[in-house]
């Protein structure tokens, strides 16, 4: 049987070009070339979609997410420092200037210069004895109303170690532990025992402060 | 034998196969090979398969093309799909756990609210000033004075500077160390395991009385004693 040629009149010669008889043709067939386009293209546009997908998932998921957290900070742990710390807790400048210094021993009190004390100004008392002792000893109280006393710190000339001196550390411990009653005798004692050193101790929320120069003991809130 | 297709020899047809009549279906000639049993009868009127083309290998058709086509599609389609939605998910997920929140071109505490902080502290008994970018927060309790400085981007924090001074002969007190402790902790607010950290850390070197410096997360944690009354702490993110 032989092969159909081309139809009469056609001048090929009846080889595809450039493939001399006896080779196999250089062209694939029609059907792998198909399937390689198709598989080349379909994996092509799955890596398009793939960077696509991600570029756009990933920039959203970053951009449009808050972090956790909550919008408030954590609660303050009790001895976190308290506004009402700033004060001694209890005492009040009638306590100290009337009960004490006026009424027990006819000490006399006149305001002074107030202080400034985180951007509010504190009163400040100044009490001496009266007659000839009057420059041996004074207390200060600083105070921003009655019941808000932030210091009261007491100043003896006398001499360090001096009986007077002795006498008015122990008696002001005394006065500023009146709302601490279990603690007045240890506060009182200590004052009396350490008024000629700089040391300092911490009895209940109060700070007692002893000092050389000049010669002082002072009461203020510990922390 | 001539060679096939030369115009000089048409082609002849097989044995016993006669010239089609021209213009009209080739009736069944008398004399066709009879069809293999089963096989069904071709019906009349069909035109006979393309001679030259094996079965099967047909380029293409417009339809065969579609669905090929359809199928890239789906297939791009369903990478898009799940590489966005994996992508959404993981970078959100890294997102929502992040330690840091930009802020401007700084790192914030995330979504701590600088005022949420002012107003706590505020409320606790200090006196706080704003000026410009600057929140700062003062008390003073006897010998000691403790100062909070929040350096605020976009209503977050981006920095916190600390100072307790204290009075001559006043070591640091534990109230005075809560208080650094409480700032430190503010970052992982959330996280009660790293918090402890650095509350250990922070007790650590106030006991060593060293200056220290250490990055914990997405902040730089600086604790020095630049004078014998002081301490001073700063809590800041790192640079984006």
């Amino acid at each position: 049987m032989t092969v159909p040629g081309p139809y009469p009149g056609h001048p090929a010669p009846g080889f595809p070009p450039h493939a001399p008889m006896g080779q196999p043709p250089v062209a694939r067939p029609p059907r792998e070339r198909g399937k390689a386009g198709f598989v080349l293209a379909t994996v092509g546009a799955a890596v398009v979609a793939l960077l696509c997908g991600g570029a756009v998932g990933g920039g959203a998921g970053f951009f449009t997410t808050e972090p956790e957290g909550s919008e408030t900070a954590q609660p303050f742990p009790d001895n976190f420092p308290h506004g009402d710390q700033q004060y001694l807790r209890g005492v009040t400048v009638k306590l100290v200037v009337d009960e004490w210094l006026k009424k027990a021993n006819d000490w006399e009190c006149e305001s002074r210069e107030p202080r400034e004390i985180n951007g509010r100004n504190a009163d400040v008392m100044w009490c001496n004895p009266p007659g000839d002792a009057s420059s041996d000893m004074h207390v200060t109280i600083v105070y921003e109303a009655d019941d808000k006393v932030r210091e009261v710190d007491a100043t003896c000339w006398e001499g360090v170690g001096a009986k007077p001196c002795e006498a008015l550390f122990s008696t002001m411990a005394d006065t500023v532990f009146v709302p601490q009653e279990s603690l007045r005798g240890k506060a009182a004692d200590w004052a009396a025992k350490n008024g000629g050193t700089e040391r300092f101790t911490v009895i209940g929320d109060i700070r007692l402060e002893a000092n050389l120069d000049p010669n002082g003991m002072r009461a203020i809130p510990a922390v | 034998m001539s060679e096939p297709g030369h115009p000089a020899n048409p082609p002849t047809p097989p044995a016993g196969w006669p010239p089609p009549p021209p213009g009209g279906v080739p009736p069944q000639p008398a004399g066709f090979p009879a069809q293999p049993a089963g096989f069904p009868p071709q019906p009349a009127g069909f035109p006979p398969p393309p001679v030259g083309f094996p079965p099967g290998s047909a380029p293409a058709s417009a339809s065969g093309g579609g669905k090929r086509w359809l199928v890239t599609v789906a297939v791009a389609v369903v990478v898009l799909l799940a590489a966005g939605i994996t992508s959404y998910v993981v970078s959100s997920s890294y997102a929502r756990t992040a330690v840091s929140q930009s802020c401007d071109i700084y790192k914030c505490i995330p979504r701590l609210k600088a005022e949420s902080v002012v107003t706590a502290l505020k409320d606790r008994g200090y006196t706080c000033t704003t000026d410009a970018n600057h929140e700062t927060c003062e008390l003073q309790i006897g010998a000691f004075y403790f100062d909070a400085s929040l350096q605020v981007s976009e209503g977050l924090i981006t920095r916190i500077n600390l100072r307790v001074y204290r009075e001559a002969s006043a070591p640091l007190t534990p109230g005075s160390v809560a208080f650094l402790k409480w700032f430190g902790a503010l970052p992982y607010r959330d996280d009660p395991v790293l918090a402890a950290e650095i509350e250990a850390w922070v007790d650590q070197q106030v006991e060593a009385t060293k200056d220290a410096k250490a990055v914990i997360g997405d902040y730089e944690y600086s604790l020095t004693n630049p004078e014998p009354h002081s301490v001073l702490f700063e809590i800041k993110g790192t640079y984006s």
